[in-house]
């Protein structure tokens, strides 16, 4: 390829291209469904996280926690069945913010011993700076399925183009999931019996 | 052009590779520091000394009932202290389940734990320990001075201390009840004694 010919603006060519939004929304519907299935699972453990969040009046922390389950399902569906649509990665990242919003209030407010209540009994993990983090790219990655969804392209996909956004997906997922595990482990390390 | 696409492909399989094997290997590390989770600052062998009386508690249930724990009761108690996040304390419930069912008629069984009251409702509801006391009280373990899990202190009908110790199976229970019936403070310190 000749260098001179490279478009200066190649990193916003990228964004629109089907790859992008393909593997983004892939990767943010799998992230959002291992979310919300141990909460599906474990609902009262749930119920139980949110109540310790104090953010609403305890007698609405049930149906706040059902809403927001049903808010999380809701948009991991969006994005696993209407990829292409900005909206869908949108619904996502309202979600991931509300979540991601209710922790950073609690630390501010120096809670930094209650559960996230974000996994199952096995990856419980407690409040942190680090969590945010994770979250933040999370929130990255969405975004950039939502403006990739936007631009739009009529690039139609091909054997080749698949295997690339399936690859990218696999790549983000396992980041996130070890992302994950390492905050249980920070968390686990940090003290004993942490309910 | 074809050897770059099977270069990238390759590639690509490496860095999933990799990052799966990173991922398993954070896995690894935080079931590691669940086995060997951090020493509390006090020592197993500290708290009421075996044949000192347990002055009497009148504790709250989960649920809301009364319960007394020490001095004078109708039977002896077998206090367990247990977290819902302490893996081993759930490997026991099936054994403190079949201890009530078969030593039901000279023991009670109360469960003891701290913290936010909406977690351990959704823990005795998702284990099934819906026949059993269950009490949160700060005061119970600090005086019995609990430092790891899973804990069990035995009290006789006067609510004197007839064993203690941190129990791991269904074995160190009932070397408790044994310990007991021996009049010794342990089975250990029987076999130092008499071996």
């Amino acid at each position: 390829m000749n260098p001179a010919a490279f478009p200066s603006a190649f990193p916003m060519a990228l964004l629109g291209d089907p790859i992008v939004t393909a593997a983004c929304s892939a990767a943010g519907a799998l992230v959002l469904l291992l979310s919300v299935a141990p909460k599906l699972r474990g609902f009262d453990r749930f119920h139980g996280a949110v109540d310790a969040y104090r953010l609403v009046p305890s007698a609405w922390s049930r149906a706040v926690a059902l809403a927001f389950v049903a808010a999380e399902a809701g948009a991991a569906l969006l994005l696993a069945l209407m990829p292409l649509h900005a909206a869908s990665a949108l619904a996502a990242i309202a979600v991931a913010a509300l979540a991601t919003g209710a922790v950073t209030v609690n630390l501010l407010r120096g809670r930094r011993d209650i559960r996230c209540g974000c996994g199952g009994a096995d990856d419980s993990m407690p409040l942190s700076g680090g969590l945010v983090g994770r979250n933040a790219a999370l929130l990255a990655v969405l975004a950039v399925a939502a403006a990739s969804a936007a631009v739009g392209s009529e690039r139609r996909m091909a054997a080749l183009d698949f295997a690339a956004a399936g690859f990218c997906t696999l790549a983000l997922l396992l980041m996130w999931l070890g992302a994950t595990q390492l905050l249980v482990n920070a968390g686990r390390a940090r003290g004993p019996r942490r309910s | 052009m074809t050897a770059l696409v099977i270069s990238n492909i390759v590639l690509w399989v490496a860095v999933l590779a990799l990052l799966f094997g990173l991922y398993a290997l954070a896995r690894q590390v935080g079931i590691l520091y669940e086995r060997v989770a951090p020493m509390g600052a006090l020592m197993i062998d500290a708290g009421p000394k075996i044949g000192q009386p347990l002055q009497p508690f009148a504790l709250q249930d989960v649920r809301g009932s009364a319960v007394t724990v020490g001095g004078a009761q109708p039977s002896s108690t077998l206090l367990f202290f247990l977290s819902p996040t302490c893996p081993i304390c759930k490997k026991l419930i099936p054994v403190l389940k079949s201890i009530r069912a078969s030593e039901g008629h000279w023991l009670r069984i109360v469960l003891a734990s701290d913290g936010e009251q909406p977690e351990h409702l959704a823990f005795l509801r998702q284990a099934g320990l819906g026949d059993f006391e269950y009490v949160l009280s700060r005061e119970l373990g600090m005086h019995l001075q609990i430092g790891k899990l899973p804990y069990a202190t035995l009290l006789d009908e006067h609510g004197t201390l007839r064993a203690k110790g941190l129990v791991n199976s269904r074995e160190q229970l009932e070397s408790l009840f044994t310990a007991m019936d021996l009049n010794v403070a342990s089975v250990q310190q029987f076999l130092e004694h008499h071996a």
